[in-house]
């Protein structure tokens, strides 16, 4: 990273540099262990950092950091490097993977260690994230707007069968997001848990923004495009969360300058190179008569802010702070002029969050649909007689035994499958085994893995080298060794 | 002009549904926002760009192929009735134009409830005031509504709205509203005046639960063109306590879990359509008339049998129009018939009616006359509405803002006060619709005319109680309401600036302060005169509401100020009790609840902090409180958990002596 910048090459910019922030992913356990990382999960048969890459290659991006845990580092080199052959497969990107010290790492954390080395704009997204929604779209409101950051929300995928839908359900607590997307503004966003039986929405927000739209399905698809000068502000704060502390808290920026005065984001936008004596003394000027009511306000919170970021833990501060504000902070409602929060919806392509099995089998399913019918069944699969596959991807070298069933399923690479299988909805990893006459629902198999005859699981989870013997019943169980 | 469905696809839809399209005109407008020009004449007889305000509602009607047309008349039936009759209206048959007068009819409601006992509607009808101007297109929102029909009973009624900014003359200021909808559906959930200014508008989570995705929406002008089932009358008569259809209608059937009925919005972004709900929307309507906005509905349209000519820029005048060489019409400006204007004299974004002399060296600028209105020479008109028959005497300035009703004369040399209402009827006036009064005195020659109001030669009186007839004549209230929809009113309710435009917003600030600086200072000010005047409790409590409202305070501020301002009468104890005794009310009328009190109890402890000789009353204030059901115990027990300091302290023995109080009670 030192020539940064001079391998460049003429075709790509240095516009935006990228960040990729490969969590634990404790909710896909036990999909995901020390020989497979989150970031190396396969979906559809291929690692999820691979889709991360090849959204930021469609973006033309190639200032690549990835930061990983430094148990996962090795094996994300390896990928990177050996495997993916990211020098050749694209050969104007720089990658490089930096471990982060400590299991417990957040995602800010994980910012901050790469901090020194943003030079740029910059793009922070998570390993977890599969879209293949245009990037030129999310970087040209970017380019356009000029705001603080611009983010991409999802629809959550629509579940296939009630099972999966059922149990996606509690994946997420509501969220309540507000959008004006006649000009991309993110206005507000709450969580469920913070509102009690109503949800307060400002009359000065309604006045600059006439036409507001609450959203309640909408996801966090867990891509940035921020300001260079976030960097040095969350480098010089205490925030753990990017989701949950520094996105809510950039956009309360927007509208309350007594919050934006006691973060000191002046002279990070003073840094950032704006035009801050203009901004300065007119925000200055309208505020010193401002202390009829609530002269003593500001400080008081301030002090406030503080308890609560000290003690608390993590995201019940930020969300502490951002009622507290919407409660209390009456006398400033402008709109600030330099703090401007985008949103975009993703409603073309694909978007979705690999955070959890359920997700996990919807994503496969999602991607499969993706995927031309010739490359859905490879020719090196040695397909038996009476044997069907609808609907699925199959990895090279399977062999498929007959009057065997495969649907909407995803086979890993060299599995092979007994007769008169039944597969439907799940996800197989490489080299497992499935005898005859075993029945599989929404379940994953992982790598090396064997289920023997007569099994019948359904919505189950089969650890990597797993042996599951004969005439094994399973409902929404777990099987590790 | 048009009489018959030009449109194929409105022929197509009749044949489908197979029902006559019937709308329903409420020719009344059940207030009194005209006043007096609506004294004598009704509100939809009014002329807007010289054509009678109904012309355009039936025009708009017809042209959506309606056809039965239900006119319904209340106040000065008989002049609409006689007006429809000689119109071309009169012998049309399609539509067909039947009117219907109902007396003793107060409100929408009463109209409707009126309609359902008479069960003249068998289908799906448009609802619309008499005083309409659109040039939308109905069948979309036709469409819509009877699809939405067919799925579901349900869907009553179909709202057509137009969206615009939320600074639009035309979005009628004070009635403005807010919109909730379904984003995927448009059916609307909430629906919320933006008056009384709140700071925030709260959504019940419950609504989330059926729509995941809503929209809020406060750029709609309220056209007041409902597309209703046969269903809304009936729940009218269900629903006696209806009144108005949005304010009370819509709000119950949104609120109402019971009755499950549900209210659509049709959007239309291109077309025109508004209602000529006050002065002040008289006035955008009637440029926007003339910027053409209404097209086809322009003067040179001449639906009237005029023999308008539409020249550039914006300027419309019959062929009969006399001008004088040096005479300049600057832009927006509609001259009516037989009109003679002299020399030198400049008229702009105006309109001018028939048979009017206008004499040299006037200028008009923003204002309304209409017909045989004679002006001299030398005046200056601004801003203002000059109904048929005023004579302005020579000299004559009329500052903006002022109605000069029917046959008024002002002058010579003299200047209408801003915002004045001329009038030749003296009576009170204390109805709640569009006046009806046969005022037969109003015309003696031999009658006193204040001259300070009209001038030497002038005739008329200033009407002073035009909103509220029955308290007293309090000048703060009267604007206050007024200055909501007045014509001419420049007053930005809450300091709209462009609806993007972020850099102007400083200025908001300084404003913002100023205002509140200043009408704590008018709060101060009216307590203080009301201790002069020895006012009652009720009166000032009335007064303070109103400066509430006029500011966009909340109870604390006023809180704020009542308390200092009721203490600066104490000077020691003896004068303390006498003090609270006979004005401690006032503060309970402001204090209802126990948020609130706690809160009255902090603002006095601020306050006593920085007055030394009431803090050393502290406690006795306290207990005066107490004593007077000024606060209740459980405000003191909070207030004494939250608070700290010296003066909290001094209040313990006070407040154990409650808690003992209580107990002993509670045994």
């Amino acid at each position: 990273m030192e020539t940064f910048g001079a391998a460049g090459g003429l075709a790509h910019s240095k516009e935006f540099q990228a960040v990729i922030l490969c969590g634990s992913g404790a909710k896909l356990f036990p999909l995901i262990d020390d020989n497979c990382p989150k970031a190396l999960l396969p979906l559809a048969n291929k690692p999820m950092l691979f889709y991360q890459l090849e959204w930021l290659e469609t973006a033309m991006i190639n200032d690549i950091l990835i930061v990983c845990q430094e148990e996962a580092h090795k094996k994300i080199n390896n990928y990177i490097h050996n495997v993916l052959n990211v020098s050749e497969r694209y050969p104007n990107a720089k990658v490089e993977v930096i471990k982060s010290k400590g299991s417990g790492t957040s995602s800010a954390d994980a910012l901050r260690l790469v901090a020194n080395r943003i030079k740029t704009d910059f793009i922070v997204l998570s390993c977890d994230t599969i879209t293949n929604y245009p990037p030129n779209k999310l970087l040209d409101v970017f380019r356009i707007q000029s705001p603080t950051f611009t983010a991409l929300f999802h629809e959550p995928l629509k579940a296939e069968g009630e099972v999966a839908s059922s149990k996606s359900k509690d994946d997420d607590l509501i969220e309540y997001v507000a959008i004006d997307h006649s000009t991309c503004r993110l206005l507000f966003s709450v969580a469920g848990d913070e509102v009690d039986d109503e949800l307060p929405v400002r009359m000065s927000i309604l006045d600059k923004f006439p036409v507001v739209n609450i959203h309640t399905k909408l996801r966090d698809a867990h891509l940035y495009v921020f300001k260079h000068w976030v960097i040095d502000f969350l480098s010089k704060s205490k925030i753990q969360s990017i989701k949950e502390e520094l996105i809510p808290l950039l956009t309360h920026f927007q509208y309350s300058e007594k919050v934006l005065k006691r973060e000191g984001v002046e002279k990070y936008l003073k840094a950032g190179g704006l035009s801050y004596d203009e901004f300065y003394t007119s925000r200055h000027q309208s505020s010193t008569g401002g202390g009829f009511v609530n002269a003593t306000y500001s400080q008081s919170m301030h002090e406030h802010y503080l308890r609560q970021n000290l003690h608390n833990p993590p995201s019940t501060a930020s969300s502490t702070i951002l009622l507290d504000d919407v409660e209390d902070d009456e006398v400033t409602t402008d709109f600030h002029k330099h703090i401007v929060c985008t949103a975009l919806v993703a409603k073309e392509g694909y978007c979705f969050r690999v955070n959890s099995v359920p997700n996990y089998l919807e994503g496969s399913r999602a991607l499969i649909k993706t995927i031309t019918p010739e490359e859905l069944v490879p020719r090196s699969v040695e397909r038996a007689k009476g044997c069907q596959v609808g609907d699925s991807l199959v990895g090279d070298s399977c062999r498929v035994g007959e009057k065997t069933s495969i649907k909407k399923s995803v086979i890993g690479n060299h599995c092979v499958i007994g007769k008169n299988v039944k597969i439907i909805n799940s996800v197989l990893h490489d080299h497992c085994v499935i005898e005859d006459k075993a029945v599989l629902e929404g379940t994953v198999v992982c790598a090396n893995s064997k289920v023997l005859e007569m099994c019948n699981l359904k919505d189950c989870q089969v650890a990597s080298g797993v042996s599951i013997e004969k005439e094994v019943q399973g409902k929404n169980e777990t099987f590790i060794d | 002009m048009a009489t018959k469905p030009k449109d194929k696809a409105q022929a197509q839809e009749k044949v489908q549904v197979d029902e006559e399209l019937v709308a329903v005109v409420v020719a009344d407008s059940f207030n009194k926002r005209f006043l007096p020009l609506t004294e004598d004449k009704p509100r939809c007889l009014l002329p807007l760009a010289n054509v009678p305000l109904i012309e355009y509602t039936l025009e708009f009607l017809a042209t959506a192929g309606v056809e039965q047309i239900y006119v319904v008349c209340c106040s000065h039936a008989d002049q609409i009735k006689a007006y429809l009759k000689s119109s071309r209206w009169g012998k049309s048959t399609f539509p067909k134009v039947n009117t219907f007068v109902s007396q003793q009819l107060a409100s929408t409601g009463d109209a409707l409830r009126d309609l359902d006992a008479k069960q003249l509607l068998k289908s799906d009808f448009i609802l619309v005031s008499g005083d309409v101007v659109a040039n939308m297109d109905l069948t979309k929102a036709l469409e819509e509504h009877r699809a939405r029909r067919v799925v579901d009973k349900n869907a009553i009624m179909t709202m057509v709205v137009k969206a615009a900014s939320p600074a639009h003359r035309t979005r009628s200021k004070g009635e403005e509203g807010i919109y909730v909808l379904n984003a995927a559906t448009q059916e609307c959930v909430q629906y919320r005046s933006l008056f009384p200014i709140k700071q925030k508008l709260k959504l019940d989570l419950e609504l989330f639960k059926a729509h995941s995705e809503l929209q809020v929406r406060n750029d709609l002008i309220d056209c007041q063109i409902d597309i209703c089932s046969v269903d809304v009358p009936a729940l009218f008569t269900e629903n006696f306590d209806y009144q108005d259809i949005r304010k009370h209608f819509v709000r119950g059937i949104l609120e109402s879990d019971i009755l499950g009925k549900q209210i659509h919005c049709h959007i239309i972004t291109d077309t025109y359509a508004a209602r000529v709900r006050s002065t002040q929307m008289y006035d955008s309507i009637s440029k926007d008339v003339m910027a053409r906005w209404t097209y086809p509905m322009v003067p040179e349209t001449n639906i009237m049998g005029t023999s308008y000519t539409h020249h550039s820029p914006y300027i419309y005048k019959d062929e009969s129009v006399i001008l004088q060489f040096g005479t300049k019409l600057v832009r927006y400006v509609v001259v009516g018939e037989k009109t003679s204007i002299g020399d030198k004299t400049t008229i702009s974004e105006s309109v001018i009616g028939r048979n009017c002399r206008i004499g040299k060296n006037v200028v008009i600028n923003g204002s309304y006359i209409w017909d045989n209105v004679v002006i001299g020479d030398n005046c200056v008109i601004e801003r203002s509405i000059l109904a048929d028959g005023v004579v302005v005497l020579n000299g004559v300035k009329i500052e903006k803002g002022s109605i000069l009703s029917y046959g008024v004369q002002v002058g010579p040399e003299f200047t209408v006060k801003e915002f004045a209402r001329l009038s030749l009827n003296k009576g009170r006036v204390d109805e709640d619709s569009d006046f009806d009064e046969e005022e037969s005195d109003a015309e003696s020659d031999d009658e006193e005319y204040d001259e300070t109001q009209v001038g030497e030669d002038g005739k008329g009186y200033e009407k002073k109680d035009i909103i509220d007839a029955d308290d007293d004549d309090d000048e703060e209230e009267h604007k206050a309401i007024l200055a909501v929809c007045s014509i001419a009113r420049d007053i930005q309710l809450h300091d709209i600036e462009d609806a993007v435009d972020e850099d102007t917003e400083d200025e908001d600030d300084l404003s913002d302060v100023d205002a509140l600086e200043r009408s704590h200072r008018e709060l101060i000010s009216t307590i203080e005169r009301a201790f002069e005047e020895n006012h009652s409790i009720d009166n000032i409590v009335l007064e303070l509401n109103t400066l509430k409202f006029a500011d966009n305070l909340d109870f604390h501020d006023i809180r704020l100020t009542a308390v200092p301002t009721v203490l600066s009468l104490v000077t020691n104890a003896a004068t303390l009790q006498t003090t609270l005794k006979r004005w401690g009310g006032l503060l309970a009328r402001f204090a209802t609840d126990a948020e609130d009190q706690l809160d009255l109890l902090q603002i006095l402890e601020e306050h006593c902090k920085t007055n030394d000789e009431h803090a050393k009353l502290f406690v006795k204030i306290l207990t005066l409180f107490y004593n007077l059901d000024i606060c209740e115990e459980d405000a003191f027990f909070v207030w004494f958990k939250k608070s700290s300091g010296k003066l909290r302290d001094s209040a313990k023995p006070f407040i154990t002596w409650l808690q003992e109080a209580e107990e002993e009670s509670s045994d």
